[in-house]
């Protein structure tokens, strides 16, 4: 297994104690796609956000490659897990322009840059020169969307979170961005996790899927 | 009846931007229409426009028609009786937009005290009567309480409720169901079609969601119009080759789509067809821009239907 | 290359100032040009005695005080000790608001209950007089009043800044940026700080003339430096050496217009400065 999770729990104080994610236990291997498919405020997306090390869990465990991980991931484990969300728009700095945003993992880990190349690299994603010298306010959900992909995929994650990725934008490139994300699962062995109100976009895309309701993840048949 | 002849939308600063081009619509009393396109065609942005919300680097062209009055001649006190009055706008992102600060009651009725000049407590009845028109459930409750106590879906269509308040014959809704799941798409749907006698706008990027409003549907790519159609016309016999690439690359249908790159953005020149480049129907005629055609009603903007 | 610097040109701000935010600016201007020419244009050495008492002149255009020094450029001199004073402080309140927000409202848990309960108490305080207090027991010096007022004025800023930083770090680009493995001291400089700018100047601006206000009314009980001239020290010696009592007016109206005028200058700024939009195009 390369993620797994333990009875993950998580209470949002001020909530009477009603639990967002309840003693949830998912798993993912290499390779594969899971779905979490429920209504808004189910919790799913609580659940991928505990995985990407964005919110604390209250109780429970995450396995990452059979070690336990906690808050305050070690950069490997950070670098590994990325998440991709929901609203293109608020993805980036307001303030800067694209281009600072998108060479930050570069100057992060070190990556050999070149500016060339990273223009050849992005153009896989439709973002072209021009693109880099404006404000995201000036540009369109689709282009901040595949530029918010182009810049989690610069680290080859092994684990990615995608939170509702394509439920703002239009079919065409919803295509566009599963497509890419397929291709590089194929090339890299990724794992996804893809958290989805959308059941035929769930079906389609996903390996197994689980169904969450009032926070309890529970595995469905996919053919159901 | 509000008439739209080749509008167009133009934004002034350092750069012009050109995010409507030529728009051309009529919105027959009771009818309704959907404009769709991805993020960027403008669908938005020409919706605004009817509204006149634009900022002020943005200058519109041609004639935007409500029963033969020019909207965009209106004076300040002419354009603040049709904003609301006649023309109600639902924005994006509808939950958003209430005021937390009041009770979804008062919202409601706002624009009846505005438009008619009713008594602040006959509105708010007026309200409930509203509300449960739509059928939102538990329509005295929601009356007396403030909007964040509410979801996104069920704001949406307390937004619409309080659009057609004041007796707007127009209601203009953008993107109302950007980001709601599907049983909340499905009430958003079944608000919509209780709207009987009012002339209908939305904006969306969703296509099953167009399918069960709208009577026409209006396609917009890279801020042209490319096909406008009635519904029926336009999901069972596609003309142009976006609308056709879209249909084939929903959910519904196996998302098929051939990937032939993506739209371009607003200042390159794209010369002649803007879809030409992803398109794989692509002729040589195509360099040059094409003709709106039209095939029995169908509007069309493709070289393949222009004699 | 062309398109790159249109675009480049289109995303620049384009700020609309507005006529009271322009006023604001003219007067700092006109106050920061003063302090700075006013060896220059002062006709006098402010510090030299002569005749005590007289009356406005055209050698001495607001007269001269109890011991004969020149009203009018002690005015002038006045401007470098409050504006100095006046931005001095508000830059240690900036940077002491600014770290305790960031600490705060970024790292939330026990450092933000403490930093919250101790600004909570902060604010129960009598601010003047315990400025007063602090000044007097440090020795009475421009340090001493710039660190007096500062210790007391920065709760204010650093409540708006925490819970303006608590919204932001909500926001999924400020997660992406933790997820992408970004430091965080990277985090809060790049890409916190620049979203709270507008908050950060205006706040500033209004630390400024809270701070020339206090100043003032510290130099006017007595509790200012006693060696060089601010407006403040002026209306002292107006109240205390009978200016006031025989209606001197052209000796202490001037200084209280000086303190009036600057606090509006920046004041207008803070407050207007906050409302500068963006103008951007969407889709």
């Amino acid at each position: 297994m390369l993620c797994e999770t333990r009875d993950l729990t998580k209470i949002y104080r001020g909530n009477h104690g009603v639990p967002a994610v309840d003693r949830a236990c998912v798993s993912v291997d290499r390779a594969e796609t899971i779905g979490f498919f429920g209504e808004s405020g189910s919790g799913k997306s609580t659940l991928g956000m505990m995985i990407a090390g964005l919110t604390s869990p209250t109780s429970g465990q995450i396995l990452f490659k059979g070690e336990r991980i906690s808050m305050r991931y070690p950069k490997e484990v950070r670098r590994s897990i990325q998440i991709l969300f929901q609203h293109p728009e608020t993805s980036f700095n307001p303030q800067l322009e694209l281009i600072k945003s998108l060479t930050e993992p570069y100057r992060v880990y070190g990556l050999p840059y070149e500016y060339s190349e990273m223009l050849e690299y992005l153009s896989g994603f439709g973002i072209y020169e021009e693109h880099l010298y404006r404000r995201p306010s000036q540009l369109s959900g689709g282009e901040l969307q595949r530029a918010a992909l182009a810049r989690i995929l610069l680290v080859r994650p092994e684990l990615i979170i995608l939170d509702e990725p394509t439920s703002m934008l239009d079919v065409i490139t919803q295509v566009q961005i599963l497509n890419i994300l397929k291709r590089y699962q194929r090339e890299s062995d990724a794992a996804f996790i893809f958290v989805s109100h959308n059941s035929t976009l769930c079906r389609s895309f996903c390996d197994r899927i689980y169904s969450v309701q009032k926070g309890v993840f529970t595995p469905m048949d996919k053919e159901e | 009846m509000l008439e739209l002849k080749n509008v167009s939308v133009e934004f002034i600063s350092a750069s012009s931007v050109r995010a409507v081009d030529g728009v051309s619509m009529v919105l027959r009393d009771g009818s309704r229409t959907a404009i769709v396109g991805e993020t960027g065609s403008g669908k938005s942005i020409l919706m605004l426009s009817i509204m006149r919300l634009l900022a002020s680097n943005a200058a519109i062209s041609g004639e935007i028609l409500l029963d033969g009055e020019d909207i965009l001649k209106a004076d300040r006190k002419r354009l603040q009786q049709i904003r609301g009055g006649i023309i109600s706008y639902v924005p994006q992102g509808g939950g958003a937009s209430m005021n937390p600060l009041l009770k979804v009651g008062f919202q409601v009725g706002e624009p009846l005290m505005e438009h008619r000049g009713v008594s602040r407590r006959e509105a708010e009845k007026k309200s409930i009567g509203l509300l449960k028109f739509f059928n939102l459930g538990d329509e005295e409750r929601l009356a007396k309480s403030y909007p964040h106590t509410f979801s996104g879906g069920m704001r949406q269509r307390a937004m619409v409720a309080m659009g057609i308040s004041a007796g707007a014959r127009i209601i203009l809704a953008d993107e109302p169901t950007k980001g709601l799941d599907e049983k909340r798409v499905a009430l958003v749907t079944d608000t919509f079609n209780r709207l009987k006698d009012e002339t209908l706008l939305v904006v969306t990027h969703d296509m099953t969601f167009a399918q069960k409003v709208a009577q026409d549907i209006c396609v917009m790519y890279a801020s042209q119009q490319v096909e406008y159609g009635t519904a029926s016309q336009i999901i069972g016999d596609p003309l142009h080759p976006y609308t056709r690439d879209m249909i084939s690359a929903m959910p519904e249908n196996g998302m098929k789509y051939d990937d032939r790159g993506f739209a371009p953005s607003h200042e390159e020149d794209v010369k002649g067809c803007r879809y030409s480049q992803r398109c794989h129907e692509c002729m040589e005629k195509c360099s040059e821009m094409p003709p709106v055609a039209d095939v029995n009603g169908h509007k069309v903007r493709c070289w393949k239907y222009a004699v | 290359m062309n398109t790159e610097k249109k675009a480049g040109r289109a995303a620049r701000r384009t700020f609309r100032m507005n006529p009271a935010m322009t006023a604001g600016i003219i007067i700092v201007g006109i106050l920061a040009l003063t302090a700075i020419l006013a060896p220059v244009i002062a006709p006098c050495d402010p510090y030299q005695y002569g005749v005590p008492y007289e009356k406005p002149s055209a050698d001495h255009l607001l007269g001269t005080n109890d011991v004969g020094q020149d009203i009018f450029s002690e005015l002038l001199y006045g401007t470098r000790v409050s504006l100095l004073i006046g931005v001095f402080t508000s830059l240690v309140v900036t940077v002491i608001a600014a770290s305790t927000a960031l600490v705060a409202g970024y790292y939330r848990g026990w450092p933000d209950k403490l930093i919250t309960a101790f600004t909570n108490v902060m604010m129960g305080l009598p601010n003047l007089a315990l400025t007063t207090l602090l000044v007097a027991y440090l020795n009475p010096g421009k340090i001493s009043i710039i660190i007096s007022i500062a210790l007391t004025a920065w709760t204010g800023t650093s409540r708006i800044l925490r819970s303006r930083i608590i919204q932001l770090c909500e926001m999924p680009f400020i997660k992406i940026e933790k997820s992408l493995g970004v430091s965080d001291g990277v985090i809060m400089v790049k890409h916190l700080i620049p979203n709270l700018r507008d908050v950060i100047l205006s706040r500033a601006a209004l630390s400024v003339s809270n701070a020339m206000l206090t100043e003032a009314s510290l130099s006017f009980l007595g509790f200012g430096d006693y060696g060089e001239k601010s407006w403040g020290n002026i209306l002292h010696y107006a109240f205390y050496q009978k200016g006031v009592i025989r209606g001197f007016t052209w000796w202490y109206l001037p200084p209280i217009l000086c303190i009036a005028l600057s606090v509006m200058g920046f004041m207008l700024i803070g407050y207007y400065g906050a409302q500068r939009k963006e103008d951007g195009t969407d889709a």
